[in-house]
């Protein structure tokens, strides 16, 4: 056996151990769920079937979620890149306070942690901006774990997508820190932001650029889209929240997660497909005072949005028609909220949150369908 | 050709597993003891015929039901009966016989291969008092025992020469040479249901058998070869009488309800045997498969021999090991001192029983792990047999909703949703969701990432149904 292997398997027996110890003392149960997702983080369960099936699939929502935090993890490579070492902090913050108020939520409740937490933790920072303070993401990952996810009943329960819910949180609490000239230009060439901390230089913010550009009304981010070419668009070189902008990372990650089947492609495409066709009938009834359709796929955080937000199993729909009926509404409404709205350009969020309670009404409606056809 | 995608939905495909049944069809050495319990397969209990200290003969009956309603019992070896009555737990009733060294063998009269020129009714009774009435799990409804159904409602045959699932086994694997004997063996039991037309599925893996066995056919005029994928559980009643027959069978029902009598090899190479060839049901092919055996594949072994002395000498010795009959999707473990080989036995799987904790399962790369989503190389790169083993591989988690179960249910059920009502004790409000339409395949359960017993509460839900039924 390699030594690190071994080590391994003694750090896990030593913390089985604690686990052992923590369940038997009511005085350190609390700490029982934390030491338990650590014991299994580190080896499966030794659990057998009971009963048929007595086979059953590998695929655990470890690799589920895992897979999920595997596809995000280029995209804050990328954030790093573009932006500087302040934006590992800001995951860093993240993880520690998310998985800090899952442990200690689990400890209450003396539940399993949850693996989806991972997922949240990671997927909360990569939309903000890269400038926000680091107590703002604290406050939000908190906000996002107790008030959008475990006050519903913890994993499986929440109506509202947890990292959004957070996010619409201190957008609307903390604009100063979401709003405004808080969105750098991106470092680009050599070494990118992998040599700085953060952007000290000028901000290019909505309000600083609003007369130059009043003939497009149009926003990403908050930054009116003239300034920048398409393909600065497709390769992310353009101000925008930490992990949404590298458009073509994105792709490939919605590729690899439909590909795996952690991501439903109707829930992919769908929101893709209603934001194409709103922006093309607002652009033409609008006479192109609108944004043209494709710009409202590489602007903004709609690809983002589309890959890792809808396709969130627990806040979307389960049945295949509502999947469809869910993605076209997030993305219709996503481009009617950024066009129209002057106070809130960040359409998709509001488009999801708006959307999410209405998937278990969805699924009521469609199952209902299927059953009456069996019937008849 | 029947579009499958169309005719099936649902359901799951499973490649090669460790120790994959294979090869030849081997017989087994006779063991002393033979223990023949008298209720088998379907039908229910008879009553025994011989006494003990009696000399029996290969294909004697020992055990017949007075007003004859019951498919008569055949002894499998010659030899003398020891005891008859409940012994070492196997059965209520069973006849133990010492076997002797002999292969007489005494049977009915064999109509041969012109058994179109008797009328149906005689071919019927043939089989009937052969036992090869009561081999499949639903029963033939011929001559004294119709099962409930009017035998003029019977108009559809469907043979699955197919078998789908983990560990599945080629069709050539065990009708070996007797494709001819199976054909005709087919056209017997058309003859006696007197069936209108009669299909065959044959797995699309398997073309030159279903090519063989289509010239065997060519005579027949009402008889479709259907090529299909080998998806589980796709060779089961209800699936084929779907896509096959185009009916529904009817919630908690069976086939010959809706006029489809559904049979497997077996019975059809059984019914071969019993008029063709004069021959009782005594034998039965077993495949054994899993990484429990030294040797995995196809024995011929008498019925009533002990599944301890079967198997016993197949087994692995170096791991434990979980001993299942029926599937390892949807079958029960057994116990193999108390299990003796019957008519409706098709199969033994040896599981490896693995309690291991492997470190950083999560992240392995999978070349062997089987799984529903396609996050583990096996998906990708088919290499190594898959493994095979009984671990749940994951923590039991809240259900997220992903709807894999809704996905691979044949019955375009909502397992998830399912089990949320029974486990909220509203199993009343389940039935509005068909919950006895569920055949108890065991995909959901396998598939769930969140290692919810989806299976096991739909049954539990169908339970209380019932008992509330009875108190009210």
């Amino acid at each position: 056996m390699p030594p690190n292997r071994s080590v391994l398997r003694g750090v896990q027996q030593r913390i089985h151990r604690w686990l052992m110890a923590a369940r038997a003392h009511p005085r350190y149960r609390i700490f029982a769920p934390t030491l338990d997702a650590l014991d299994t983080f580190l080896a499966r369960p030794g659990q057998v079937t009971s009963a048929a099936p007595h086979i059953r699939s590998h695929w655990d929502l470890k690799r589920y979620m895992i897979i999920v935090v595997l596809a995000l993890i280029p995209c804050a490579l990328t954030g790093i890149y573009l932006y500087g070492w302040r934006v590992a902090a800001v995951i860093a913050v993240s993880y520690a306070f998310g998985l800090g108020t899952e442990a200690a939520f689990a400890g209450i409740k003396n539940e399993s942690m949850t693996e989806g937490a991972f997922v949240t933790c990671m997927l909360f920072p990569l939309t903000l901006p890269p400038t926000i303070p680091l107590w703002t993401v604290a406050v939000g990952i908190v906000f996002a774990i107790v008030f959008v996810k475990e006050i519903f009943g913890g994993t499986g329960r929440n109506l509202f997508n947890p990292a959004l819910g957070g996010r619409c949180f201190i957008y609307l609490v903390f604009p100063q820190h979401l709003h405004g000239q808080v969105w750098p230009m991106p470092y680009t060439g050599g070494w990118g932001g992998f040599g700085h901390w953060m952007w000290n230089g000028a901000h290019r913010g909505f309000d600083a650029l609003t007369a130059a550009t009043a003939a497009s009304a149009w926003k990403v981010a908050e930054v009116p889209v003239a300034e920048f070419t398409i393909r600065d668009m497709v390769l992310g070189v353009i101000p925008g929240s930490i992990g949404e902008s590298p458009k073509i990372l994105i792709v490939c990650a919605a590729i690899l997660l439909i590909g795996v089947k952690v991501a439903d492609w109707r829930l992919v495409v769908s929101p893709i497909i209603g934001a194409l066709a709103m922006s093309a009938l607002l652009h033409h009834t609008t006479g192109g005072w609108a944004p043209a359709p494709h710009l409202a796929l590489v602007s903004g955080s709609l690809l983002f949005g589309a890959t890792f937000m809808t396709t969130d199993p627990v806040s979307a729909p389960a049945m295949a028609p509502s999947k469809w009926i869910y993605g076209l509404a997030i993305g219709m409404t996503a481009i009617l909220i950024r066009v129209y709205s002057t106070t809130f350009p960040q359409g998709l969020m509001f488009a999801i949150l708006l959307v999410n309670p209405f998937s278990p009404l969805l699924d009521y409606l469609f199952r209902t369908l299927r059953f009456r056809r069996h019937r008849a | 050709m029947l579009s499958t995608k169309k005719a099936f939905r649902g359901g799951m495909l499973f490649g090669a597993f460790e120790g994959h049944p294979a090869g030849p069809v081997e017989s087994v050495a006779l063991p002393e003891k033979i223990l023949v319990p008298l209720q088998q397969g379907v039908d229910g209990p008879v009553q025994s015929q011989v006494e003990v200290h009696d000399r029996v003969v290969r294909g004697q009956i020992i055990g017949r039901c007075p007003a004859d309603a019951q498919a008569p019992v055949h002894s499998p070896v010659c030899g003398t009966v020891e005891q008859v009555g409940n012994l070492e737990g196997v059965a209520p009733e069973v006849v133990c016989i010492n076997v002797e060294d002999s292969e007489d063998t005494v049977g009915g009269q064999p109509l041969g291969a012109d058994f179109r020129s008797r009328p149906a009714h005689e071919v019927a009774e043939v089989l009937f008092q052969a036992g090869v009435a009561s081999m499949h799990h639903d029963g033939i409804p011929v001559s004294r025992n119709t099962r409930g159904v009017d035998p003029g409602n019977l108009d559809t045959l469907i043979v699955a020469a197919m078998e789908t699932g983990v560990l599945a086994v080629s069709p050539e694997t065990l009708v070996g040479l007797r494709v001819q004997d199976l054909a005709t063996g087919i056209g017997v039991l058309a003859h006696a249901l007197q069936v209108e037309q009669a299909h065959i599925a044959v797995d699309d893996e398997s073309p030159q058998f279903a090519s063989r066995l289509e010239g065997c056919l060519a005579t027949e005029p009402n008889v479709r070869i259907h090529r299909l994928g080998g998806v589980y559980p796709r060779h089961w009643d209800e699936p084929l009488t779907a896509a096959l027959a185009g009916r529904r069978v009817p919630n908690d029902g069976r086939a010959c309800d809706v006029g489809v009598v559904c049979v497997d090899l077996q019975t059809a190479l059984a019914a071969f045997d019993a008029v063709v060839r004069g021959l009782p049901v005594i034998e039965q092919l077993l495949i054994l498969g899993g990484p429990g055996y030294t040797r995995a594949g196809v024995v011929r072994a008498p019925i009533g021999m002990r599944v301890g002395d079967l198997i016993g000498p197949r087994l692995r010795q170096d791991m434990e090991v979980r001993l299942v009959e029926g599937g390892l999707l949807s079958g029960r473990s057994l116990d193999p001192d108390k299990r003796v080989v019957t008519r409706e036995l098709r199969r033994i799987d040896a599981l490896r029983e693995d309690r291991e904790r492997t470190l950083l399962a999560f992240l392995r790369p999978g070349r062997a792990l089987h799984s529903y989503g396609r996050t583990f190389l096996s998906h990708w790169r088919a290499s190594d047999p898959l493994r095979c083993d009984s671990n749940l591989h994951g923590e039991k988690r809240p259900c997220i909703s992903c709807a894999a179960c809704d996905e691979v249910c044949p019955r375009e059920l909502l397992p998830y949703w399912l089990s949320r009502q029974v486990r909220s004790n509203k199993a009343q409000a389940a039935l509005g969701f068909e919950l006895h339409a569920c055949i108890e395949c065991g995909l959901c359960s396998y598939v769930c990432p969140s290692k919810i017993p989806l299976m096991e509460d739909i049954q539990q839900g169908k339970t209380q149904v019932a008992t509330e039924q009875v108190r009210a």
